[in-house]
């Protein structure tokens, strides 16, 4: 590792030394772990803060710096008694990731709210705001526990792509952020393989007592798909070029007039029906392919034509006319 | 002394001066007061500029005042009140509680900013035992410059200027808000008189960032609300639909926040949900992606559109 240069030492200093001074001879090695830097770096920087001072730079005011039996104390003057602000990439980092994680942790909102009055002017309040969709109370929390207990779970979950709701018992493998929103890493034993669940779509959780081995393998979890390896095709007018963003796009091709040739994955036979009957006639359906075989279009045509008319069930005998 | 020691040394004596001296102090004084600076003026010169660099650099609020009389008539102060981070009065548990926090997102600045924000607040408590690998990092930030930059703004109430869709804008920050994994910027917009949501990823780089204190935040600023059919020219409605309880986290997704919930009288797998409706085909469009799990039950017109443009698929 190569040594720091000059600035950062400095800055460094600027925020051990007020903590050494707040305290009656921590040790050197507590001093070094707390601020992750070395020994003999530790013993070289509070060497070039003992010459440090005030003019006219007498020893009364110098810092005082004492290193006796591995411990430490600092005198300082006001100048050095408090560390310095946060700059604006330390304030974002500590108050950005407080908002990410921070739901259902009082100590981390109380430690981002306690933060917001001594960042800036001290007016940031509630400027900084992270939405990662609904979930379950506390289940950010209880799954993390899970998951590092080794305990296995139960999900009451809907689907998006299957609009189909199951209880299914999960070994909990990872929690993590993707887009987002909270995704459950885990293997699945209703699926019998590895899945993606995100918490947003959890009715209700039970952490169980039995415990599960986690893979050595790292986890590749696909999302939660029931028609795997089938993609479409479609050609989309430039009103419904939205598709393009958060769908996985398998190839795209520029036509004329804006419109665009796009293949999907398909995320299951409800994935496919809430695209079809959202976009409708702003797209033509081109074919498709299932197990790597090419399909015909009327194939999705029919999937979306089934699914309007049940749809159309709920609304009764009502027409338009 | 390694002429590495000389200058940290210098660094500090001179931070310490203008700190101490609370009033401005001339480039001359400090050659005369702080020890390591050559004697001959160019080379004081030269080596004054990059220790003013660094000093910035450490994140100092270095700032350059009148000073009638001085060489130039400036002088260089670092005002305590920019200087000194005032005590937050963290406790142990919350210390531990952003540590922890700071640990499981990754930020993608090489500079790391978390470990030196944990330096000033007391550094990194002793943990007994390390988070599971496995759970850690589960998040990420994307700290650009850009996001540093707004963030800065927000937090000292300065404007901000930036190209935005090839348009050079004006704006006050007001609120930062992730949502779907996007970081938005809700601000007032100066030149068109109103609130606007910027995101983050589509600003420019060359953002300009203006003094502190320029403007007021109101109280409350609402957050980013991306449902389309909320904003609109068609006359605004009170949709009512009844809602399977098995679909209902993705509905509760879809309608947003804004949308109420009851219970529906006459069966306990339903809810009743009110939302209103601006732009009557994003409506539809957003009610057709729910399937059979949504019903639409008025008014009439939101009603029909969504049977006729049903009907239009069904063969």
């Amino acid at each position: 590792m190569s040594r720091p240069v000059a600035a950062e030492r400095a800055a460094r200093l600027l925020s051990i030394a007020p903590w050494i001074a707040s305290l009656d001879g921590p040790t050197i090695g507590e001093v070094c772990t707390r601020f992750e830097i070395d020994r003999d770096e530790l013993l070289s920087d509070l060497g070039v803060l003992s010459m440090v001072g005030v003019p006219p730079y007498s020893p009364d005011a110098l810092v005082d710096v004492l290193v006796e039996d591995d411990r430490v104390w600092v005198t300082l003057g006001p100048y050095f008694r408090r560390p310095m602000r946060l700059s604006p990439a330390e304030g974002m980092a500590l108050v950005g990731a407080a908002s990410i994680l921070g739901s259902g942790d009082d100590a981390l909102a109380r430690a981002s709210a306690k933060l917001s009055r001594v960042i800036g002017d001290g007016t940031l309040a509630d400027a900084v705001v992270a939405d990662l969709g609904d979930v379950p109370d506390n289940s950010v929390q209880r799954l993390s526990d899970a998951v590092s207990q080794r305990r296995r779970v139960r999900l009451d979950y809907y689907g998006y792509g299957s609009d189909e709701r199951t209880v299914r018992e999960v070994d909990p493998y990872r929690l993590h952020v993707a887009d987002g929103h909270w995704y459950l890493a885990g293997y699945c034993h209703r699926a019998e393989a590895e899945r993606l669940f995100r918490l947003d779509r959890v009715h209700a959780l039970e952490v169980l007592d039995s415990t599960f081995e986690p893979p050595e393998h790292p986890v590749t979890a696909r999302p939660f798909s029931t028609t795997p390896d089938e993609t479409v095709t479609l050609r989309l007018q430039p009103d419904v070029r939205w598709v393009l963003e958060g769908s996985p796009v398998v190839r795209s091709a520029e036509l004329a007039g804006g419109v665009v040739e796009v293949e999907l994955v398909v995320g299951g036979r409800a994935w496919l029906e809430r695209l079809l009957l959202r976009i409708g006639a702003r797209a033509e359906i081109v074919g498709g392919t299932v197990g790597g075989e090419a399909v015909d279009a009327d194939r999705y045509i029919g999937v979306r034509s089934a699914a309007a008319q049940r749809i159309l069930r709920r609304y009764g005998g009502d027409s338009v006319g | 002394m390694a002429t590495a020691e000389v200058k940290l040394e210098r660094l500090l004596n001179l931070t310490a001066l203008l700190v101490d001296a609370g009033r401005p102090i001339s480039a001359e004084e400090i050659r005369r007061q702080v020890f390591g600076y050559p004697e001959r003026a160019d080379s004081f010169r030269r080596t004054f500029e990059r220790d003013k660099d660094e000093l910035r650099d450490m994140g100092v609020n270095l700032e350059l005042r009148p000073l009638p009389g001085a060489p130039g008539g400036v002088g260089y102060a670092i005002p305590s009140a920019g200087f000194h981070l005032p005590d937050p009065g963290l406790t142990s548990e919350e210390r531990m509680a952003l540590q922890l926090a700071l640990s499981l997102v990754r930020l993608n600045d090489r500079a790391r900013p978390g470990r030196d924000a944990l330096a000033k607040l007391g550094g990194r408590e002793l943990v007994a035992d390390r988070p599971d690998p496995r759970s850690s990092p589960v998040a990420e930030i994307d700290l650009t410059p850009t996001m540093t930059a707004t963030f800065g703004a927000l937090a000292d109430r300065r404007p901000l200027r930036f190209t935005y869709r090839g348009e050079r804008r004006e704006v006050h920050p007001y609120r930062l808000d992730f949502q779907r994994g996007r970081w938005y910027l809700t601000g007032h917009d100066e030149v068109r008189g109103a609130l606007r949501v910027f995101r983050l990823d589509r600003i420019e780089d060359d953002i300009e960032v203006g003094e502190p204190a320029a403007f007021e935040r109101p109280d409350h600023v609402a957050g980013v609300r991306l449902d389309p059919w909320r904003f609109g020219d068609d006359p605004p409605v009170d949709a009512l639909l009844r809602v399977d309880d098995d679909a209902a986290p993705v509905v509760r997704e879809v309608l947003g926040a804004a949308a109420e919930w009851e219970p529906d009288a006459d069966d306990d797998e339903s809810w009743r949900v009110r939302v209103e409706a601006r732009d009557y085909e994003a409506f539809r469009s957003a009610v057709v992606s729910l399937l059979d799990s949504v019903e639409v039950l008025a008014p009439a017109v939101l009603r029909r559109s969504v049977v006729s443009w049903l009907e239009g698929l069904a063969p």
